[in-house]
């Protein structure tokens, strides 16, 4: 394995990170996979050549790792295609997309829909390669990513996280 | 025109559609302020995530991605290590040992798990060897190959340096966070071991052993996650390899006499 391997994981480390924490929702479960995946990763014979392949390829050992082990012993995952959420009378309040109540709505999603937003989101996969790191094709990363995005919309606005209102003037 | 549907919104917001079908959205958003409502939202709502899933940059852990412990890291697995590694390495270079039997590789292996099971019967609670009372007091330059499993969460928590007819082996035990406990034996390769990663059982004694130049190395442990440990075994083996090809072990087993005596602190 190359220096060219440690360096580009070194970049990817904070996105790899934030990848597992939204994959385990456990700081400690997180830092264990990030160490798994670094040990993976540097153990490995042969690793892809082109950069952006390297980072998938990172990112579907980060994964693996989880569903191999982590998954299977310590977390309920929801099932992989859970039902769409209702559509019907869509409206939002967009005052209450903010960071906390983001981040408080997504940590009350499935598993499957919380992998799927990181992905995209997070780490700025396109979907075809988000399609490659889950193994599935690119209509039904399309179709779990938008249903992930409502589900998110919904539990955000039945909240009771809600952001502060920023001070206006003096 | 039709009213695009939710998941072509999204594509939309993610740069995801073709040239043609985001242009079409885009004319639609123009026209339909409940269109251009959903696209802002999900707009808002994307960089919100992005934000809301990035760790703050203190929070990501530190990990080292070095092969093994080198100069200043050295230290901090201490003189004993440092002693320990200098003595076998010395020893395996002037190569006064006798070849083992071609049977010995299980003889062999055997002799390591029951090393790893004397240390976990006597040390119930093993604890990482504090840096402070290990600093080394000649081994500012130390062998390279005593692998640092820091990475996998695991610290050294004894180091033993023994003979057998002559020949010096070195069992290093580690312990991990949650106090699983992991093995490393080694010592001059019997005849038949393996050059590649080789797994073994015994009883509840999972075993990987491998070779590198004339040393064979054994890594084991007892009903740790056998994914976990054949991912330090590979770890292990690539970086016992690379230690032989940087010349590491010949360059210390040239070292004078005086760096293989010093003395075991701790």
């Amino acid at each position: 394995m190359t220096g060219r391997v440690e360096l580009e994981f070194q970049k990817c480390m904070a996105r790899l990170y934030g990848y597992a924490l939204s994959l385990t929702g456990d700081r400690e479960l997180s830092q264990d996979l990030l160490q798994d995946c670094a040990v993976r990763v540097l153990s490995a014979k042969t690793a892809p050549s082109e950069a952006a392949a390297l980072r998938a390829w990172f990112f579907r050992i980060l994964r693996n790792l989880w569903i191999d082990g982590f998954r299977r012993s310590r977390l309920e995952p929801a099932p992989d295609e859970p039902a769409p959420p209702a559509q019907e009378n869509w409206r939002f309040d967009e005052q209450m997309i903010d960071v906390i109540t983001v981040r408080h709505g997504i940590g009350r999603l499935p598993p499957a829909y919380r992998d799927v937003i990181a992905l995209v989101d997070l780490v700025g996969f396109p979907y075809a390669e988000v399609a490659d790191i889950l193994g599935v094709p690119i209509g039904t990363v399309m179709s779990r990513l938008s249903r992930a995005r409502q589900a998110l919309l919904t539990v955000i606005g039945e909240t009771n996280v809600h952001p502060l209102r920023a001070k206006q003037g003096p | 025109m039709k009213t695009p549907d939710w998941t072509d919104l999204n594509a939309y917001v993610d740069g995801e559609l073709r040239p043609d079908a985001a242009a079409e959205i885009a004319a639609r958003i123009a026209a339909d302020p409940a269109v251009a409502a959903q696209v802002a939202t999900l707009a808002r709502l994307k960089a919100a995530t992005a934000a809301a899933l990035s760790p703050a940059s203190a929070e990501v852990p530190e990990i080292r991605l070095g092969r093994g412990v080198r100069g200043p890291g050295w230290r901090r697995h201490g003189a004993r290590a440092a002693a320990a590694a200098v003595l076998l390495v010395v020893a395996l270079g002037l190569g006064q040992w006798l070849w083992p039997r071609p049977d010995a590789v299980q003889a062999w292996l055997q002799q390591a798990t029951e090393r790893h099971a004397q240390w976990l019967a006597a040390e119930r609670d093993p604890a990482p060897i504090a840096p402070p009372a290990i600093r080394p007091a000649d081994a500012p330059d130390g062998p390279s190959w005593i692998p640092d499993l820091a990475l996998a969460r695991l610290a050294v928590a004894h180091v033993a340096a023994t003979k057998s007819n002559g020949r010096p082996e070195l069992y290093v035990g580690y312990v991990g966070v949650n106090g699983c406990r992991l093995g490393l034996w080694i010592g001059p390769a019997p005849a038949r071991l393996a050059a590649s990663l080789a797994e073994h059982r015994d009883g509840d004694v999972t075993s990987f052993t491998w070779r590198a130049g004339d040393i064979g190395y054994a890594v084991m442990a007892r009903g740790m996650d056998e994914a976990r440990l054949r991912a330090v075994a590979a770890y292990l083996e690539t970086a016992t390899r690379q230690s032989l090809d940087e010349s590491g072990e010949t360059e210390v087993a040239r070292r004078p006499a005086a760096a293989a005596d010093a003395p075991c602190i701790g």
